[in-house]
């Protein structure tokens, strides 16, 4: 029998069955996703996620797959000590930090991208608004799409703009060269 | 359950065999859908049941799923490239020379390899990103961001040792040149050079170092960071909701 | 048994609390130095090394005025009036193999785009320090020796005439 203590009986939302014996497996601080809905808000993971995760990974590796057939993937001449390649051009996604370290190899190679690096892991600390809509966080907003774009624009300067000897050029003139970056 | 004739797999589904293997109600009931997912080695940390808005694709992009699929066809193709490659300054550039002309589906594994590397780096920034943009990253889901950030940091990783593997021209002066700015940190910068190096200079041993670390020591890092990237989505309370729910759902964790 | 007899004397607490302390204080000391030992491993004793010294053939295969690169060396020799010397081809930035530009009378890196004269000093782009110059001898046979391992102040010249 309930005790006065626990006060009003909860609103039935799950059916019980006279069959079965519950129990109070644990309390848990806080509102519950469920509050003012019935479980059926909720959808079950099999079939509903696991089925598009299913799909979604179908497709992408059919793209990988065309592309794989498609595309073969680079091999340059051996290795030799003796002769660096010219213009030497790091894989896309480090041509930022080639473009920064042409520069100055402690500032572009150490500095700049280790305090990058300590800021996205610092962000979530520093940043401790609870704001969640996007217009009350535009600060925030610009400053990060404004540090993705810095890294998109290095990396194109580095991919398309430079030519032989790390020097200024264009993806249309002549000594541009032809190897993939 | 009503049902005329049963098919195939229902038949199937009810031999011993098959409730040996899968012990639990088939799919198809609420309990039986349940039981696919926590009665699953390999799907027990999903949730049972999911918020409608969870599968929304235009709120996730599907990016870190995706970025996982990724990891697992790298596991795959390059688990199959090790039965080929030798890591020795003789013999790395000819491996890959065989693998791109002799062996059988070589160059289609070699093409997957290579470009599901790439294409991890990317859906690894955009997921960031998503991440960013939705606030995810916000209370109480801070520590999920750190080991994203070490997991983009370990795709990096990846894509700078594998790249020497090959021993031709781009990978050897890229980790050149990369551990020549490992030799500017201050301190320490030309102790961790060596050891990345194992010498003064990119050579044999480099090699080999690159290899440890490419096939070893970063997918055993990566698989137990994933595992903790997954484990915490689900103990922080679940994918992040749209604003206006979020903030009743702040509190909750799943016990 | 009463509940307040299980809670332990507070002097037991604060000795329970040093000892439970130094535990976790040689726990930790002993994994620190498990993983310093393991860095210390992988942290090797010898360098693998080519010889550093090479002969590099007669002085007169190399006329004034030549700037020849000798690939399995890294390193340029040049010959002008003064007489021989030696330069590093190893960029001083990152490491790059620097190329003689014919135009400047000078080297350039093609990873970064730094420039050095003819004395290996640099004159444009990120590196800061000057191509090392190696010793130029002459061994006993009259053939040209380099030293790679030693670097010596810029102006050192091997001069023929004097011999």
């Amino acid at each position: 029998m309930r005790p006065d203590s626990l006060g009003p009986e909860p609103p039935d939302i799950l059916p019980r069955s006279p069959h079965k014996t519950y129990g109070l497996m644990a309390l848990v601080r806080g509102t519950s996703p469920l509050v003012d809905a019935t479980p059926e808000d909720a959808v079950s993971t099999w079939p509903h996620l696991l089925l598009r995760g299913l799909i979604c990974a179908l497709v992408c590796l059919s793209a990988l797959l065309a592309a794989a057939m498609l595309f073969d993937a680079p091999l340059h001449d051996p290795a030799s000590a003796a002769e660096t390649p010219d213009p030497a051009k790091a894989p896309w996604y480090l041509l930022g930090l080639q473009e920064l370290v042409h520069y100055s190899a402690f500032i572009g190679g150490v500095l700049a991208p280790g305090l990058s690096l300590a800021g996205l892991v610092m962000l979530p600390y520093l940043d401790r608004s609870h704001a969640r809509r996007p217009r009350d966080r535009r600060t925030g907003i610009c400053l990060f799409t404004l540090f993705l774009l810095a890294n998109l624009v290095l990396i194109l300067i580095g991919a398309w703009f430079r030519g032989p000897g790390w020097s200024w050029t264009t993806p249309w003139s002549a000594n541009t060269p032809g190897g993939r970056p | 359950m009503p049902s005329a004739e049963p098919g195939w797999i229902q038949r199937l589904a009810r031999g011993r065999v098959w409730r040996s293997i899968f012990r639990g109600e088939p799919p198809g009931t609420a309990r039986g859908n349940a039981q696919a997912v926590f009665q699953n080695l390999w799907l027990h940390f999903l949730p049972v049941k999911v918020r409608p808005h969870t599968l929304r694709f235009t709120y996730t992009f599907y990016l870190g799923g995706i970025a996982f699929l990724l990891f697992l066809v790298l596991a795959a193709t390059g688990v199959a490239l090790m039965f080929y490659y030798v890591p020795s300054v003789e013999r790395a550039y000819h491996s890959i020379k065989d693998l791109q002309f002799v062996v059988s589906f070589g160059p289609l594994l070699r093409n997957l390899h290579r470009w599901s590397a790439h294409a991890m780096v990317v859906v690894v920034v955009l997921h960031m990103a998503r991440v960013y943009y939705t606030a995810s990253y916000k209370a109480p889901r801070e520590f999920n961001w750190v080991v994203g950030v070490m997991l983009l940091l370990l795709t990096l990783g990846f894509s700078f040792t594998g790249m020497l593997l090959p021993w031709d021209q781009a990978g050897f002066w890229a980790a050149t040149v990369g551990t020549g700015i490992v030799g500017c940190l201050p301190v320490v910068g030309k102790e961790v050079r060596l050891l990345l190096l194992g010498g003064d200079s990119v050579g044999q041993n480099a090699l080999l170092r690159f290899y440890v670390l490419h096939c070893m020591a970063l997918p055993l890092a990566m698989a137990s960071l994933t595992a903790t990237h997954f484990w915490r989505i689900r103990k922080d309370g679940g994918l992040s909701l749209p604003p206006s729910q979020e903030s009743m759902a702040s509190e909750e964790r799943v016990p | 048994m009463a509940i307040q007899d299980l809670k332990p004397e507070p002097e037991n607490t604060s000795r329970r609390d040093l000892f439970a302390t130094a535990g976790w204080a040689v726990l930790s000391a002993s994994i620190a130095g498990v993983c310093g030992a393991f860095v210390r491993f992988l942290s090797s004793n010898t360098v693998p090394e080519a010889l550093s010294v090479s002969l590099i053939g007669r002085p007169d295969e190399y006329p004034v005025g030549s700037a020849t690169f000798l690939e399995e060396h890294r390193v340029y020799l040049l010959r002008d009036a003064r007489g021989f010397r030696a330069l590093s081809a190893v960029c001083t930035h990152l490491g790059c193999t620097v190329v003689k530009d014919a135009a400047r009378h000078g080297f350039r890196c093609p990873c970064h785009g730094s420039r050095f004269n003819e004395q290996g000093e640099p004159v444009v782009g990120p590196a800061r320090r000057a191509l090392a110059w190696h010793p130029v001898a002459l061994s006993r046979d009259g053939r040209l020796q380099i030293d790679r391992g030693r670097a010596i102040g810029a102006g050192h010249y091997l001069a023929l005439d004097r011999r």
